[in-house]
């Protein structure tokens, strides 16, 4: 019989959940500056994307609930260091080495250009993603 | 176009939670495909399409140039200039790319403003707006038939 859970309440996901992963963000713009700048990208992405592999398996234990069985760490403590650190710093350690990249990609006086395109195509999937589930109601 | 991706994984996404039967809201939940998900979609996928696909990236550092915009053809068209006095000097192109459009767009050998070079362009095509050239090749063979040279910005041939 599984043990059922999390049950996570949504001050638990805007406070704590939202403050960490604000804070852990904010740390990891300065360690991919000081410790990853001067990376390849290839590397870089490789490390980034096993990290993030390796942050779902946290959910997964959750979700088995082996966090508590096996373990014996609270849900809230468990997926706090699973999705909120590792996941946001797997993020922001992506998110930076790509923009850079995807601006190295435009092309010579568009650079402007291309940030507001990119900028825009973001706003715009943001307002587009806020509809889907009305668009699915019609379904 | 990440955008675009991004919407539809995320729709694929909800198609796949409703094919694997998890039943998310009311009373009786139903999360029994929940691992099984979690370990396909945010451990396996990403190990074996995202590993890959880093070798599709330039193995340079993060302060290198990617591409090397002069070598790409592809990027700028260049008809030849030839020796029609009065349109070679309405529509002379520099060489540098210190010119005041980057070397992208029109360039003149005086300091004429852009919007000047675009009025001497839009009446030399005889156009009420220079976005109307929807065929870009026509534009091209047409700034060529007037011994205009032109460097100008266009799409890359796979979009």
């Amino acid at each position: 019989m599984m043990i059922s859970g999390p049950n996570f309440d949504y001050t638990y996901y805007i406070t704590v959940n939202g403050v960490v992963g604000s804070f852990i963000s904010f740390l990891s713009v300065f360690a991919s500056q000081f410790l990853f700048s001067d990376w390849k990208f290839r590397p870089l992405l490789l490390l980034t994307i096993l990290i993030g592999a390796l942050a779902s398996v946290f959910d997964w234990i959750v979700v088995k609930r082996w966090n508590i069985t096996e373990f014996g760490i609270p849900d809230k403590v468990f997926f706090l260091f699973g999705n909120t650190i590792v996941g946001t710093i797997v993020n922001s350690l992506q998110f930076i080495p790509l923009n850079a990249m995807y601006a190295k990609m435009a092309p010579e006086g568009m650079e402007a250009a291309i940030v507001g395109e990119m900028i825009r195509a973001l706003i715009e999937y943001w307002l587009l993603l806020l509809h889907i589930p009305y668009f699915s109601t019609l379904f | 176009m990440f955008c675009f991706c991004d919407i539809v994984n995320t729709l694929i996404g909800a198609g796949i939670i409703r094919w694997s039967g998890m039943v998310t809201v009311g009373e009786n939940c139903k999360f029994d495909a929940l691992p099984s998900l979690i370990l396909i979609t945010k451990i396996l996928i990403p190990i074996i399409i995202g590993i890959p696909a880093t070798f599709l990236i330039p193995n340079v550092l993060q302060t290198e140039r990617l591409i090397d915009w002069s070598r790409e053809d592809w990027f700028f068209f260049n008809s030849v200039r030839t020796d029609e006095p009065e349109r070679s000097e309405l529509l002379a192109s520099s060489e540098d790319d210190d010119s005041p459009d980057g070397g992208v767009g029109l360039s003149t050998s005086g300091d004429d403003s852009f919007d000047e070079r675009h009025d001497m362009l839009e009446s030399l095509l005889d156009l009420n707006n220079y976005n109307e050239i929807e065929n870009m090749d026509e534009g091209v063979h047409e700034l060529q038939s007037r011994n205009v040279r032109v460097k100008c910005p266009t799409l890359p041939p796979w979009i």
